[in-house]
């Protein structure tokens, strides 16, 4: 899995990096106003419009039991779709995107982040970039959570 | 039910002849490619078999023919050539007639695929032969005529009235004169006289024969050599080539015949030669075209991923109208108001248009129904007649498409455990073969789909006590006997102790509820202990576009579905005399209703200005408190994705003029969900 990636997008959640693979995201966009729906689990904030298709926003910083959350002008949502279909289109409210960047060289080792992340258990690996840790967030493992 | 197959046969086999011809073509720029070659070959062999099974006689033993040409091509047996091609273009054409017609009623037409299959014979015989390929041009009838030197004949022939004394039979000289070539009869009976006077052992008819042969005069005097004393015999030589398969002759025969008057020498040759038989020829081709575009206007086959696309657009379109009927209202300029009016009048009937072209006819399932009823049954040592009511029944097609696992879950239900073995039906005084109904109607905005057996039945007091033992109901709660027949549909509920590989396969009732939720329905049990259970399925007619009623609870805006709602009530009519059970008196009646803030666990206040909104639920009336009716909305209902399908009490969005979202209220869901409560209270 780990090994078809060829570029990272790279964002903080809590001043931690995380990041996705390129390929399954379609936008960012800024935060706005999301549709609340009632009875759904607390991660989920409510329902976006992305070009007449609708999907649901969950925070992130919620899911991975972030102390702290604040809404800043760096705020984004990232949508992505884990299967590529607009069914499966899922916005990711994220503290900030950092990058993108290729994947060329750099070492994808085991993750060994054991942070307090609530919901986000699975992993692809870590890469140790420019003093810092990126750590790859499993996408399919994470949507079926929330799917459940 | 044979002629929908019939019709469906058609029209897949005109679309295996437009291939058929795209492939012809193809082959006619390169007549060695191998994959073409097979591609006509399979072709034809579907139009052989399939106009075999449905009756489509004429057109299976004339692609037959056809197919062995294109065998022996395949066999590398015949090269294609110009004329293997053309023969069948024109062969195509016949193929269409013969859809179009079906088997050939007309004398001159049968005749006519005759001397056809003889030219196509006549290449493939060419691999036998190797002859020249002139063979297909020579063959065809008008040449014919001119160069093996048949002649034309009027001959006339009236028996005396005795003729019948003597033993004679007068049809065995109309045979002979057929066997010299081909020839067309008239028969001239107005003679016979009325019934009293009749006599059988005299004749009254006589007859006119158009025969084209190659035998001479002399010969066809030879054929009435023993009855020349006893018929006036004439015979004339007329100045024509062969016009027997003409159509003008034919109706100058079947005329002559009508009329009852004699076929005059001067009528035949008017019709003219050989050259006059091909400009028949032509106007029969132009006719027949004509005829085939007639068809092809009456219906066309469209992708349905097309019709999905449509639909999508038109959705599309009204969500922008919305946009501009609130741009219109303000700016408040009235030649935008009406314009916006007229456009929203439009995409009104286009929505309609669009739905109704996506709609199709339970029909097409129930074959598969009716076979597993047959199989089931059959395994199962069961009798049982399968009944279809209301099979032209039409539903949007992605329902349908959610609708056949359900259903022959809930059929297998009934074949399994409704119905009882023939020998314990005798026992119970019932008729020892069992009736499973489907049934489907209509009813207001929704399709009721009915699956009726008249078998065992299930009794209440047995499922409330197997609610109780596994935990799903407590003991105390009452129930009505509907609420009851809900218990069945809980997740974990089974009536049948041992789940059977027959029924079984680890689903039961509850999965059959989600899956009919999933299209907004609802499912529900009836039954009678020895007489029968009755599964009703209820659905909507359609899932993208429904007229609603917008509203507002707690600052987000919902929209109802206009077809459930009965009334609208401002909350000053409404006396609520006894809040703890959550019920109101509205005049002299009183309503169970349901807070939609509680629902939603909003935890905002009372904003003042509430609203009861009474919706219509199974056979009661039940009130939904909102906080604001805003009005009326056309509601492009978008599904809420993936993620948000457990959701109960939204069945999928819109996106108002605004760009903001509302949420759909599935109302149904709702009440249930909510009136579900009461007895999941063991838990």
């Amino acid at each position: 899995m780990k090994d078809q990636i060829t570029s990272l997008i790279s964002f903080y959640v809590n001043k931690e990096v995380f990041a996705f693979d390129t390929l399954k995201v379609r936008n960012i966009l800024e935060f706005g106003k999301i549709t609340w729906v009632p009875n759904t689990k607390d991660y989920i904030l409510g329902v976006m419009n992305l070009h007449g298709n609708i999907f649901p926003v969950a925070d992130l910083r919620v899911m991975m039991a972030t102390e702290h959350i604040e809404n800043t002008a760096d705020t984004s949502i990232i949508v992505v779709s884990s299967d590529g279909k607009n069914d499966s289109l899922i916005g990711i409210v994220v503290d900030g995107v950092k990058e993108v960047f290729d994947i060329d060289g750099l070492e994808i080792n085991e993750s060994v982040y054991h942070g307090n992340s609530g919901f986000v258990n699975s992993f692809l690996g870590t890469i140790h970039k420019n003093e810092e840790f990126v750590h790859i967030i499993d996408l399919d493992e994470t949507v079926m959570e929330i799917e459940n | 039910m044979i002629d929908k197959f019939r019709e469906k046969f058609v029209e897949e086999s005109l679309d295996n002849i437009n291939d058929l011809e795209e492939a012809l073509f193809l082959l006619e720029k390169d007549m060695h490619n191998r994959e073409i070659i097979e591609r006509i070959f399979r072709a034809m062999h579907s139009l052989k078999g399939g106009g075999a099974m449905f009756g489509f006689n004429h057109l299976s033993e004339f692609t037959h023919h056809l197919e062995t040409v294109f065998d022996l091509v395949r066999n590398d047996k015949l090269a294609v050539t110009n004329d293997i091609i053309s023969l069948t273009f024109e062969a195509i054409d016949q193929i269409k007639h013969l859809l179009q017609i079906g088997d050939l009623t007309e004398k001159a037409d049968i005749a006519n695929q005759a001397a056809f299959i003889k030219r196509i014979q006549a290449v493939s015989n060419q691999e036998e032969s190797s002859a020249s390929t002139t063979v297909v041009g020579e063959s065809s009838g008008s040449q014919v005529a001119v160069s093996d030197g048949s002649k034309t004949f009027l001959i006339g022939i009236k028996p005396n009235e005795d003729i019948l004394r003597n033993g004679t039979n007068p049809f065995y000289l109309l045979d002979d004169l057929h066997a010299m070539g081909e020839a067309k009869v008239a028969a001239f009976a107005k003679g016979i006289p009325d019934l009293g006077q009749f006599q059988p052992i005299s004749n009254f008819c006589y007859w006119q024969v158009v025969l084209n042969t190659s035998e001479s005069v002399n010969d066809i005097k030879d054929v009435f050599i023993f009855v020349e004393d006893e018929c006036e015999i004439d015979i004339k030589e007329l100045k024509v080539g062969n016009i027997i398969k003409s159509e003008a002759l034919d109706e100058l025969v079947n005329n002559s015949v009508a009329d009852q008057t004699l076929i005059t020498k001067e009528q035949i040759e008017a019709i003219g030669g050989s050259d006059d038989n091909d400009q028949d020829d032509e106007k029969r081709d132009a006719k027949r075209k004509v005829q085939l575009k007639e068809h092809k206007i009456s219906s066309i086959r469209v992708n349905s991923n097309k019709i999905d696309d449509l639909v999508n657009l038109v959705s599309e379109l009204v969500t922008i109208q919305a946009q501009l009927n609130l741009y219109a209202e303000k700016d408040g300029n009235g030649d935008i108001v009406s314009l916006a009016e007229n456009i929203q009048k439009l995409s009104r009937q286009l929505r309609d248009n669009a739905f109704e072209i996506s709609l199709i006819p339970l029909q097409s399932e129930l074959m598969r129904f009716q076979r597993l009823v047959r199989d089931l049954s059959k395994e199962l040592n069961k009798e049982i007649e399968f009944v279809i009511e209301g099979g032209d029944i039409e539903l949007d097609k992605n329902i349908i498409e959610h609708l056949t696992d359900p259903l022959l879950h809930i059929i297998r239900n009934s074949v399994d455990h409704g119905i009882e073995l023939p020998e314990e039906r005798i026992k119970n005084g019932k008729s020892p073969k069992g009736t499973i109904i489907f049934k489907a109607f209509y009813s207001g905005a929704s399709v009721i789909v009915q699956v009726i057996d008249d078998g065992k039945g299930i009794d209440p007091d047995f499922i409330r006590a197997k609610a109780i033992s596994k935990g799903l109901l407590d003991e105390n709660v009452e129930l009505s006997r509907k609420e009851i027949f809900d218990l069945v549909f809980l997740s974990g509920f089974s009536t049948k102790e041992v789940v059977s590989d027959v029924s079984g396969r680890g689903v039961g009732m509850d999965v059959v509820k989600k899956k009919i939720g999933e299209i907004r329905g609802e499912v529900s049990l009836d039954s009678k202990v020895g007489q029968g259970t009755t599964l009703t399925l209820e659905l909507p007619m359609t899932l993208s576009i429904i007229d609603g009623l917008l509203v507002k609870v707690a600052n987000n805006q919902y929209v109802i579905p206009i077809a459930n709602i009965e009334k609208i009530h401002a909350i000053d009519d409404v006396n609520f005399g006894n809040t703890l059970n959550n019920v109101v008196s509205i005049g002299d009646q009183q309503f169970p209703y349901i807070d939609v803030r509680d629902v939603f666990e909003c935890d905002t206040a009372n904003s003042g200005g509430e609203q009861l909104i009474l919706v219509k639920f199974e056979d009661r009336k039940v009130g939904l408190l909102v906080d604001q009716v805003i009005g009326e909305y056309q509601t492009v209902v978008k599904p809420l994705g993936r993620f948000l399908k457990k959701q109960e009490n939204i069945s999928g969005a819109t996106i108002m003029g605004d760009g903001s979202i509302a949420l759909v209220i599935d109302t149904n869901r709702m009440i249930h969900s909510n009136a579900a409560k009461k007895y999941r209270t063991k838990k």
